[in-house]
């Protein structure tokens, strides 16, 4: 690597709040003239009956340009970056992708996004990053389906 | 991965194929004279109206396959991603599907990264997707080796970071 790059490091962990979350959608960018790389990244979910969880590419559209991770419904699930994701052949119609080198993101608008489902109130949902950062922190922005509160553990530059 | 001398090209649009007798269609991704593109992630969706093929492919400058990355069964609907591990070709298979875990590097006008189709039918189209480190610039998109009728396709995205 090279000596032009920072490290960031965020641990952040929603809860669903009274009468529950159905769903909250965090979108990882890197922010106006910034660029990011996320070389590892973890997800998980804590649910109280069970939940998908998701982690895709999407474009300045918000829509899926390759899948990551698809996990089936859990009362815990975990998805990661990266991932060789092997199971998808060159042979499968599917939109899931490997993340070997991680994920290089650029702008306000390219986006990860990490998709849990089916929450409920006091179901939590935490995501851990560790990205290159070019001139500075990425940023997450949630879109939420009913209440929840937002914890952030670890929000460091270096 | 040295990003520190590239930037990010992400670009989205989508092909229709026009002609009532139909064609395929064929957009080829190229990082333009004196520059180079690396392809990080890609992907496409078909719809057509009958059974047919998708393909992701890295031709090289006179349109010969070198590798091909993606290649599901004839199907009315198909998605195919990029970069994708493919282990279901091992070392005794006889085939050009290749890897391409690392993305792939393209130079110079004719080295292509191309999302193709069978003979499609009139109005059938495919939505392509991808982000691409860029060295100097964005790379260029052509339709021009399409078959039928495939006008130059305005993109929703096209940004330079």
């Amino acid at each position: 690597m090279n000596d032009e790059w920072g490290e960031w490091s965020y641990t952040a962990t929603w809860t669903s709040g009274v009468g529950g979350t159905t769903g909250i959608t965090h979108s990882i960018s890197a922010g106006a003239g910034n660029i990011l790389h996320i070389t590892e990244l973890l997800a998980s979910a804590a649910i109280a009956a069970t939940g998908t969880l998701d982690g895709v590419l999407v474009d300045e559209d918000g829509v899926v340009i390759v899948r990551f991770f698809d996990l089936a419904a859990a009362a815990a699930p975990y998805g990661t970056i990266p991932r060789l994701n092997d199971d998808v052949l060159s042979t499968s119609s599917a939109d899931e992708a490997s993340s070997a080198g991680g994920v290089v993101l650029a702008g306000a608008d390219l986006r990860v996004q990490v998709l849990p489902g089916n929450l409920a109130a006091v179901d939590t949902v935490t995501i851990t990053i560790k990205a290159k950062c070019l001139k500075g922190p990425g940023a997450v922005t949630t879109v939420k389906t009913g209440l929840y509160t937002e914890v952030i553990a670890v929000n460091e530059v270096y | 991965m040295d990003l520190s001398e590239w930037g990010v090209w992400s670009w989205t649009g989508i092909a229709t194929q026009a002609n009532v007798a139909g064609g395929a269609i064929t957009i080829d991704v190229t990082a333009g004279a004196g520059n180079e593109i690396w392809i990080l992630y890609a992907g496409a969706v078909g719809t057509f109206a009958a059974a047919d093929a998708l393909v992701f492919q890295l031709f090289d400058e006179d349109n010969s396959t070198v590798n091909t990355y993606a290649w599901p069964a004839d199907a009315a609907g198909l998605t195919i991603s990029f970069p994708r591990a493919n282990t279901n070709i091992d070392s005794t298979t006889s085939d050009d599907d290749a890897t391409a875990i690392s993305g792939c590097r393209l130079v110079g006008s004719d080295l292509k990264f191309v999302c193709t189709t069978s003979a499609l039918a009139q109005n059938d189209t495919v939505a392509f997707r991808f982000v691409a480190l860029v060295r100097r610039g964005p790379g260029v998109i052509s339709e021009a080796r399409s078959g039928g009728t495939v006008t130059v396709i305005a993109p929703t995205v096209n940004e330079v970071y």
